[in-house]
């Protein structure tokens, strides 16, 4: 059912939301962005593009520019590579203890940014235990030798697989498995069958983590700030810095644009890519997919190695992580385990002193809030743009997609230059120094990936189910409330699992916004992990990392976890109905990769 | 009959929702139900607000012992030197912040360029060389000077005379370049003194940016000789590890340091002089509690408090006062530098231009 | 009484009903035949008010529904995908209209258990969750939702398309008894010919958004109204011109061999060439070239010098006819159907 602008005015519900949503639009997100670029680009009320020139004429920015390109490029390489081959060890082929691989692979599922790096640097920097145990082989090596690009690529490679996990395992495990027999039995070998039959059905796929991986380069930040040294720095380090200086702002604007920009014709490409070949499971009966042994028992060897190599790779850090979270700060300055040096002291301080605690309290807090506004409020607004299409309803959702096109740092200043005094629009209340300015940004950050997913999951409800509740006599908000919400419920838990751990180690927007008595956990971590501290902060930052790790991970389970399709167990038993529940909801696996570019799309221009 | 049936997928799913859902809910009420640390107490409406770049390295936890028994409910906001500015700038209308220090004179005559300061004149302003804070308004008040330094490793070097004497030796003398520590973020304040320090003595009317071709020549190679700074480690940590020699520190940074690393360290010493960064303290104007406020800048800046300070973190007062009570090796030190003839009016203008122009031109990577 | 009156629907600018036109007596088995995509589903779907009309009237019972929204037209509704809603239990989904329309909750039990023991779903069945359910039963609980509202009319959308075979057969005659026990009006979409034929009063043939024939099974049947109703119903053998100047020798003189001419396959006689000849009706001379063994009957595709035909017999366990072997067929002209010249252009 189509709904016309005349079913819209008619339904109060929906006009209440349209009312919503049209006030918020315009406040939070055309507002401040044009009063930012009017404040950048035309300081003195005329015009000005110097910020351009004076990019252009310096060197380092163009390098960074490349850097970033060069990075994406690489990136989309290696990830794909790698993730691939992940989800296909413990996924696709049959190799020795998948379960206890998947849980290492996952790891970045539920650790990433600043945190994610120092763990790597831990490792592979100066005095980590990879670089001691190199030097014992090769003396004369460098103890700096991980810097610079081929550093930034390694550790962005596999913190950035965790797409490949959710969305190409998802995918993976959709392929009609009778086809894999067919292809069998006319003696495709399994290297033959992987390549010709199973591939490429996954490529649209590929495409759409090819291009969140893409825009994940262009837009790395924590990795080439820590370790790409004076030859590897990319733009997104840049545009920080620039936005923090007043009079720098619009060379941060111009850059920022430059990377929205790339996004959108990246999208725009997407898109096209997809018209190109989109495969169904054409069977009536899909059989799930079962283990495939590699018969060749050389391949067979060299997989499991590198499978198990990855693993390695993959589960020191954190493992190294939760270790010398129990020892002191000069062990972990040094790295170093001294069974002398355990110690419970860092998390009874954590649990014991309320001002450690704090930031977990605050960072809890705003997740929760900013999650549930903006889940709960999105559910109405995907219900309307995607039930009423008209130009309104399609001019709206573009608008609520400009997140994407401004990084949060430049939605921040924005929120500041507008409601740094009072406004009319928000009730003359001056909005700059209070708690909710945080949770506003929180929440438009959240806007286009959330919508998507959710928008998505309403397409995938089937029309008729509508139609059979209001030939029951259901109204309109009947059946959404009765029928529709109950439908979406898990995608939106998912979406709301995914927001409520990305934003509890937010920095870049905190930085700018946070309450300073209500500072979140990714500024205490920032601080502590940023110079001129004293190191008694260090073995504290473990701690969080820990914690953080550890609520993730229960976030993540509680929406992907056994039995709701995840991993490797669903090897028993296929349960179409969860497989739903994971992000897209969608019966149909074209449908798939575009809402997960898009929605990718938001969450890495956010990193 | 419906209890005896199985626990299907649905049932579970729907139980991770709702678990999910209480969390949310849980994490939602955290938020108002909870207040921050030091705010729960009743007397909470009389509790200061600071927002200061300097109450890292135990200061803060120190003073704020200090004021309680003094009778002052302190809360510290602790931020880098320019997050102070960019914050106290965008709050200015709705201030969260009741006072400030720790920022240097540059940043501080920003901020009363922006209207966030509200004029007082302490108790003590008698007491300090009025010369040195907000000469015109009486917004604000020098309380600690501190020389901004060029330190170096004892151990790199044989003999004193084998060290650098001046900055520009570093980029001008061979065995320097590639030893020496430069800064990537120029957002702070020691790193935008230090700047200063060399951009000033190139000062030239006709030049860009009011600076000779030199004077930017001379940044340039400071920063192309230079070593970067490794985000997450400390100068110290990387002089210990023999990574650089020397580096920018300021005097109070350097003690504490020595003691942290175990190593040696010296301050140049170059004929021109050091800048010196002149903390200030300053009434947030705007702020609800005014009165409390400024009976805490009375306390702060007297002689005593001062005195207690510069012997806990090795500073030199600006309070003249202050000085017979003080670490006496910390004015003598601070005394030890001669001051460098800056113009501050200059640095004032075009500080952050300058910052722009080398972290477009010539900061590396 | 329902009444479709010159209906056109659009989608867009595709005319999916050009020109509708259709009467439903009341408490009639009424199927809506055809192929899929000719506009079957949009025709049922206007009636139930989910498609609105460009031009034109629908009528139930005389009164105008033409824009009554759909709960408000007394119609139940079974759908192709059945459409319950995944996330109820079977109970919640019938009781659903119930609850909507706020019917006190003994009531509600009342009538939830009594159209549940009409179609057959136990009270362990109506505890479950709909997605636990078989697809028999899914089916089942759809018409009983359709059905505890008490709808004057009853809409079914290809509702045995998604069952196996086996079940398909049984839930006809089902349907049927409880249409009968129900002697509700009953609109029924199928492409299924055998359904059609089988469980309606009378049936509409369409094709391509059009009407081709309205009439009972045996009229559409057997007195196919256009080529295409005498093509999609049933099977029947195209004649050649020259098979039918064959058959036109003995009282035939009506028929015209310029013009599309079809005999169902059941209508032609398969006897062995040494037969005596029976005078009355013209005969063909041919050979088996095929035969298909279904059990009851077989089927034959038999050359002759005038085109292929195809034939049935009866097994009566004497074996039948073998290929090669040869053959005389036998076509009544009373059994030809005629048609004007045809719109396919493969008229001779
Ligand atoms: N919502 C719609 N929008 C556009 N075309 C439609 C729509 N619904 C049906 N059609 C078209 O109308 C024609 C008839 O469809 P339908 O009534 O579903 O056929 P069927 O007889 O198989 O039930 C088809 O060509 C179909 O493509
Ligand atoms: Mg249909």
């Amino acid at each position: 059912m189509n709904g016309s602008l005349k079913q819209l005015l008619r339904s109060p519900l929906f006009l209440v939301v349209a009312a919503v949503l049209l006030w918020f639009s315009v406040t939070f997100l055309i507002y401040p962005n044009l009063t930012l670029l009017g404040t950048v680009f035309m300081p003195e009320g005329q015009l000005s593009f110097d910020a351009i020139r004076r990019l252009m004429s310096s060197q380092r920015a163009m390098e960074s520019l490349r850097n970033s390109f060069l990075l994406a490029v690489i990136l989309s390489v290696t990830v794909n590579a790698v993730g691939i081959f992940i989800v296909l060890a413990t996924r696709y082929f049959d190799i020795k203890g998948a379960r206890v691989l998947w849980l290492g692979y996952a790891s970045t599922l539920i650790y990433g940014g600043i945190v994610l790096v120092a763990g790597y640097k831990f490792l592979y920097g100066d005095s980590g235990f990879i670089t001691r145990l190199l030097l014992n082989v090769f003396p004369g090596m460098s103890a700096s030798w991980f810097t610079g690009m081929f550093a930034v690529v390694f550790v962005m490679t596999f913190a950035c697989t965790g797409n490949h996990l959710l969305f190409f395992g998802n995918a993976l495990a959709k392929v009609d498995f009778q086809t894999i027999e067919a292809a069998r039995m006319m003696g495709a070998s399994s290297w033959k069958v992987l390549r010709s039959i199973v591939l490429p059905t996954l490529m649209p796929m590929v495409y759409a983590i090819t291009i969140l991986t893409f825009l994940g380069g262009l837009s790395a930040l924590a990795a080439p700030q820590v370790l790409g040294g004076e030859d590897f720095q990319t733009v997104t380090p840049m545009i920080l810095t620039f936005a923090n200086a007043p009079s720098s702002r619009d060379l941060a604007a111009t850059l920022a644009m430059i990377l929205g920009l790339s996004t959108i014709v990246l999208l725009a490409v997407m898109n096209r890519l997809e018209k190109g070949g989109t495969y169904f499971s054409v069977s009536k009966v899909p059989v799930f997919l079962q283990k495939q042994k590699i018969e060749n028992p050389v391949a067979n060897v060299v997989v499991h190695a590198v499978a198990y190599a990855l693993f390695a790779v993959y589960a020191l850090p954190p493992v190294l992580i939760v270790i010398f979270s129990f020892t002191d700060a000069a062990s972990i300055q040094s790295a170093t385990l001294d069974p002398g040096s355990f110690t419970l002291n860092n998390y009874l301080r954590v649990f014991t002193d309320y001002s450690a605690l704090w930031p977990f309290l605050v960072s809890i807090g705003y997740s929760a809030v900013a999650t549930t506004v903006v889940v709960f409020g999105l559910l109405f607004v995907a219900r309307l743009v995607q039930k009423f299409r008209n130009p309104a309803t399609a001019a709206i959702e573009y608008i609520l997609h400009i997140p994407w096109i401004l990084p949060s740092t430049m939605v921040a200043l924005g929120l500041i230059v507008t409601f740094d005094h009072s406004e009319w629009l928000v009730g003359n209340i001056v909005l700059t120094g209070t708690l909710a300015i945080l949770a506003i940004a929180y929440v438009i950050g959240k806007i286009p990936f959330t919508l998507r997913m959710l928008k998505a999951a309403f397409a995938a409800v089937p029309d008729q189910l509508e139609e059979a509740a209001a030939i029951l006599g259901a109204g309109s908000f009947t059946t959404f409330r009765r029928i529709l919400l109950p439908i979406v419920a898990p995608t939106a838990a998912a979406v709301a699992a995914l927001n409520f751990n990305h934003l509890l180690d937010d920095y870049d927007t905190a930085v700018f916004l946070a309450h300073p008595l209500y500072q979140p956990l990714g500024i205490v971590i920032k601080n502590a992990t940023s110079n001129d501290t004293l190191t008694d902060t260090t073995a504290l930052t473990f701690v969080y990392t820990v914690i953080l790790m550890a609520i993730t991970g229960v976030t993540m389970w509680l929406v992907y976890g056994r039995g709701a399709g995840s991993g490797v167990s669903r090897r028993r038993r296929p349960s179409p109905k969860a497989t739903k529940a994971l992000l897209s909801a969608s019966p149909e696996a074209a449908r798939e990769p575009r809402e997960l570019a898009a929605a990718g799309a938001a969450n890495t221009l956010e990193k | 009959m419906i209890a005896s049936a199985p626990i299907t997928l649905g049932d579970i799913l729907k139980r991770r929702i709702v678990l999910l859902g209480a969390v949310l809910a849980a994490g939602s009420l955290l938020s108002t139900a909870c207040t921050p640390p030091g705010q729960a107490s009743a007397s909470s409406n009389e509790s200061l607000i600071i927002y200061s770049n300097s109450v890292s390295d135990g200061r803060g936890d120190w003073l704020k012992k200090e004021a309680a028994a003094a009778g002052f409910k302190i809360d510290f906001v602790d931020l880098g030197g320019g997050d102070v500015m960019n914050r106290l700038t965008a709050e200015k209308n709705n201030p969260v912040a009741d006072v400030t220090f720790g920022l240097n004179n540059v940043y501080f005559e920003k901020l009363k360029a922006q209207n966030v300061l509200d004029p007082y004149t302490p108790a003590w302003a008698g007491d300090v060389d009025a010369s040195l804070g907000d000469q015109a308004g009486k917004q604000f008040w020098p309380i600690v000077r501190e020389p901004i330094m060029l330190v170096f490793n004892k151990a790199a070097y044989a003999t004193p005379a084998a060290a650098p004497q001046d900055w520009t030796d570093l980029w001008t003398k061979d065995q320097f370049k590639g030893k020496y520590e430069v800064p990537t973020a120029l957002g702070g304040a020691t790193t935008q003194m230090v700047l200063a320090g060399i951009l000033a003595r190139y000062a030239d009317p006709n030049g860009e940016l009011g600076i000779s071709a030199e004077g930017w020549a001379q940044v340039k190679a400071y920063f192309a000789n230079g070593s970067r700074a490794v985000t997450g480690e400390d100068l110290y940590s990387r002089m210990k590890k023999s990574q650089v020699d020397a580096g920018q520190m300021w005097l109070s940074g350097k003690a504490s340091r020595e003691k942290q690393y175990g190593i040696a360290t010296e301050a140049v010493k170059p004929a021109v002089g050091v800048p010196f960064a002149v903390q200030q303290v300053a009434l947030i104007k705007g702020t609800k509690k005014a009165e409390t406020a400024k009976k805490f800048i009375d306390w702060f800046g007297s002689a005593d408090v001062q005195a207690k300070w510069s012997k806990q973190f090795f500073t030199a007062p600006a309070n003249n006062k202050a000085a017979a009570a003080a670490d006496a090796q910390a004015i003598q030190q601070t005394a030890a530098f001669k001051n460098q003839a800056i113009d501050w009016t200059l640095v004032g203008k075009y500080i952050d231009k300058w910052v722009e122009k080398i972290q477009l031109e010539y900061l590396k990577g | 009484m329902i009444t479709f009156e010159n209906v056109e629907i659009r989608f867009g600018d595709f005319v999916a009903l050009p020109d509708y036109q259709l009467t439903v007596e009341e408490g009639e088995f009424f199927t809506l035949l055809g192929p899929s995509g000719c506009g079957k589903s949009t025709a049922l779907r206007a009636l139930a008010g989910f498609i609105q009309p460009s031009r034109g009237d629908i009528r139930i019972g005389g009164k105008r529904v033409t824009h009554l929204p759909s709960h408000r037209r007394e119609i139940g509704m079974v759908f192709q995908s059945y459409a319950l809603f995944p996330t109820l239990s079977v109970w919640e989904n019938i009781a659903f209209g119930l609850k909507v329309a706020k019917v006190s909750k003994a009531e509600t039990m009342e009538r939830v258990r009594e159209i549940a023991r009409e179609v057959n779903l136990s009270d362990e069945q109506l505890a479950k969750s709909v997605t636990d359910l078989s697809g028999g039963q899914q089916q089942r609980v759809a018409i009983a939702r359709a059905l505890v509202l008490r709808p004057k009319i009853l809409l079914l959308d290809e509702p045995l398309s998604n069952l196996d075979a086996k079940l398909r057969h049984q839930l006809r005659a089902q349907l049927k008894d409880l249409q009968q026990e129900f002697g509700i009006t009953t609109v029924y979409v199928t492409h299924d010919q055998d359904e059609a034929l089988t469980m309606s009063d009378r049936i509409a043939v369409m094709n391509n958004g059009r009407i081709e024939q309205v009439g009972t099974p045996q009229d559409v049947y057997t007195r196919s109204a256009t080529e295409f109703v005498c093509n999609f119903v049933g099977d029947a053998n195209k004649l050649s011109p020259a098979t039918v100047q064959v058959v036109m020798r003995d009282g035939g003189s009506h028929l015209d061999p310029a013009r599309p001419a079809y005999v169902r396959i059941e209508k032609v006689r398969i006897e062995a060439a040494d037969t005596a000849a029976s005078a009355a009706v013209p005969a063909l001379a041919g050979r088996v070239s095929s035969r298909h063994y279904h059990g009851v009957y077989s089927s034959y595709r038999v050359e002759t010098d005038r085109g292929m035909l195809r034939g049935i017999l009866q097994e009566d366990g004497r074996g039948g006819f073998q290929p090669g072997d040869p053959v005389r067929l036998l076509v009544n002209p009373d059994d030809v159907l005629q048609y004007g010249v045809s719109r396919y252009g493969v008229a001779s």
